[in-house]
C-alpha cells in the first residue's frame, strides 16, 4: 500500500503531455482507464499526471464556491481522497473518473458549507485569537468590479429601450426566455442577438480600457 | 472510439451562471470545466457580464424611481400651481370689483329725502311721492296732541303693513315702491285716530 500521506503533487513540466488527448481545447474523451490502472499501481507520475490535469479545474471550482482562502490545502484534500478512493479500489468505473472528482469536490463544498454555518451558530462570543476572515474583495478586485459596472451601465445607456427591456427583464428579473419573447413579440435568433450584442460590446469596451490603462501604466516604466 | 466532447456554448454557460441549467446538464458542464481552462475563463468572463448587468440595471432603476420622485413631485406642485394661481386671480379681482363698488357707493350722495305733506282733511288729494327716494312724512296732528302716546305705520293697498313709526311732526321713512298706501296714526290701545293717504308715484 503506497504512503499517501508523504505524496508530493507537483504540476507536470510545460509542454509536457499530460495524458491522451486531454489538453485545453481538445475535444477527444480521454481515456482514463489506464491512468487509473497505473494509479491503482503506485505510479508517482501516474498521480502527477492526474494532478496536473484536474488542478486548474478543482482549484476554478472550489475558489468559485468557497473563495480563495486555503484554496491550496483544500485542492491538496481533494487529490488526496480521490487518489486514496482509487487506490482502495473505491472507484468501480475507471471511466467515471471525471464524475467522481467533480462529485468530490462537491461534497468537499458542501462539507465547508456546512462547517461555516455550524461554526456561526456555535460562536456567540469572540474569543482572543481567532483569526476573523475578510471576504471582501481585494482592491484589485473592487477597481475590476467598478470598471465593469461602468462599462456595463454605458452600454445600457446607449442600447435602444426594447434591448434594455430585454436584458432587464432575463439579467436583473430572472424572468424566462420563453415568456420575455412571447411578451414582446420577438423570436429566440432576435432574442439571443439582443443578448450577444450586449456581451460582444462588453468584452469590447472592457479592452479597450484594459488597453488604455497598459499604454498609460507603460508610459511610467 | 470516444465520441467527441464539445466545448460549451454560450447559452449554457448563461444558464450554469443563472443557475437555470438542468442537474443532468450541469453534471457535464462540470465535468468538462475540471479540464478545460478555455471554458474556465469563458464562464468567468459570463459571469462578470451578468454580474455587471445586473448591477447596472439595479443602479438605472434606482435614479429613474428617484427621477420618477422628483417628477410627481414638481407635477403635483405644478397642479397646485395651476389650480389655485387662477383661483387667487379670480378672488383678487372679486375683491377688487367689491372695493371698487362699496368705494363707488359711498362716493355717490345719497337722495334726498322727499318732503310730502299728508293731511287728513275730507277730499284732500292723496300725499304723492316719487319711488326709489326716502320720505320724510310731514303729517297734520291737529287735535292729537291730548291722544299721546300715538304708533304710527303705513300699509299698502291691500292693508298690510309695511312700515312702524314713531309719530312726530316730521317722520322719515325709507324708500317705497310705487303703489298706493295708507298712513295710519292710532292709538297705543289701537284706536285709529287718523289715516291719509300716499301715493307712491313710479
Amino acid at each position: 500500500m503506497s504512503d499517501v500521506t508523504a505524496l508530493t503533487l507537483n504540476p507536470p513540466a510545460a509542454g509536457r503531455q499530460i495524458a491522451p488527448a486531454a489538453a485545453v481545447g481538445d475535444t477527444t474523451t480521454p481515456a482514463w482507464s489506464p491512468l487509473v490502472e497505473r494509479i491503482r499501481a503506485g505510479d508517482p507520475k501516474a498521480l502527477e499526471e492526474l494532478y496536473g490535469l484536474f488542478s486548474k479545474g478543482v482549484r476554478f471550482y472550489l475558489c468559485r464556491q468557497l473563495g480563495p482562502q486555503d484554496l491550496d490545502d483544500r485542492v491538496h484534500d481533494v487529490f488526496l481522497i480521490i487518489t486514496q478512493a482509487i487506490q482502495g479500489g473505491e472507484l468501480r468505473e475507471p471511466e467515471r473518473l471525471m464524475g467522481y472528482v467533480r462529485t468530490v469536490v462537491r461534497r468537499q463544498v458542501a462539507a465547508r458549507i456546512d462547517a461555516n454555518v455550524q461554526a456561526r451558530r456555535s460562536q456567540t462570543t469572540l474569543e482572543s485569537g481567532v483569526v476573523l476572515r475578510d471576504r471582501s474583495p481585494d482592491p484589485e478586485r473592487l477597481a475590476i468590479q467598478g470598471q465593469n459596472f461602468d462599462v456595463a451601465l454605458r452600454i445600457l445607456n446607449s442600447i435602444s429601450k426594447r434591448d434594455r427591456e430585454v436584458l432587464v427583464r432575463f439579467y436583473l428579473n430572472e424572468e424566462p426566455a420563453e415568456q420575455i419573447c412571447r411578451e414582446m413579440d420577438l423570436t429566440e435568433t432576435q432574442f439571443r442577438l439582443i443578448k450577444s450584442r450586449a456581451k460582444a460590446r462588453f468584452g469590447e469596451l472592457g479592452k479597450a480600457r484594459m488597453a488604455r490603462r497598459v499604454g498609460f501604466a507603460a508610459q511610467f516604466k | 472510439m470516444s465520441p467527441p466532447v464539445s466545448h460549451l456554448n454560450e447559452e449554457e454557460l448563461e444558464q450554469y451562471c443563472l443557475g437555470s441549467l438542468g442537474e443532468e446538464r450541469c453534471a457535464t458542464l462540470e465535468e468538462h470545466l475540471m479540464l478545460c481552462e478555455a471554458c474556465c475563463e469563458q464562464l468567468t468572463k459570463t459571469e462578470a457580464f451578468i454580474a455587471s448587468i445586473r448591477h447596472a440595471a439595479r443602479f438605472r432603476a434606482k435614479e429613474e424611481k428617484q427621477v420618477a420622485g422628483v417628477i410627481a413631485g414638481r407635477t403635483r406642485i405644478n397642479w397646485l400651481r395651476n389650480q389655485l394661481v387662477p383661483a387667487f386671480v379670480i378672488a383678487a379681482f372679486l375683491l377688487v370689483l367689491a372695493a371698487v363698488w362699496s368705494g363707488w357707493r359711498a362716493g355717490v350722495p345719497a337722495p334726498l329725502p322727499f318732503a310730502v305733506q299728508l293731511t287728513a282733511l275730507r277730499g284732500a288729494a292723496p300725499g304723492q311721492a316719487p319711488a326709489g327716494r326716502p320720505l320724510l312724512l310731514q303729517l297734520d296732528l291737529t287735535g292729537l296732541s291730548d291722544a299721546r302716546p300715538l304708533a304710527g305705520e303705513v300699509v299698502d293697498g291691500w292693508g298690510a303693513r309695511v312700515a312702524e313709526f314713531r309719530v312726530g311732526a316730521r317722520v322719515p321713512l325709507r324708500a317705497m315702491p310705487a303703489g298706493s298706501y295708507f298712513v295710519r296714526i292710532a292709538r297705543t290701545s289701537g284706536e285709529l285716530l287718523r289715516e291719509y293717504a300716499l301715493n307712491i308715484l313710479p
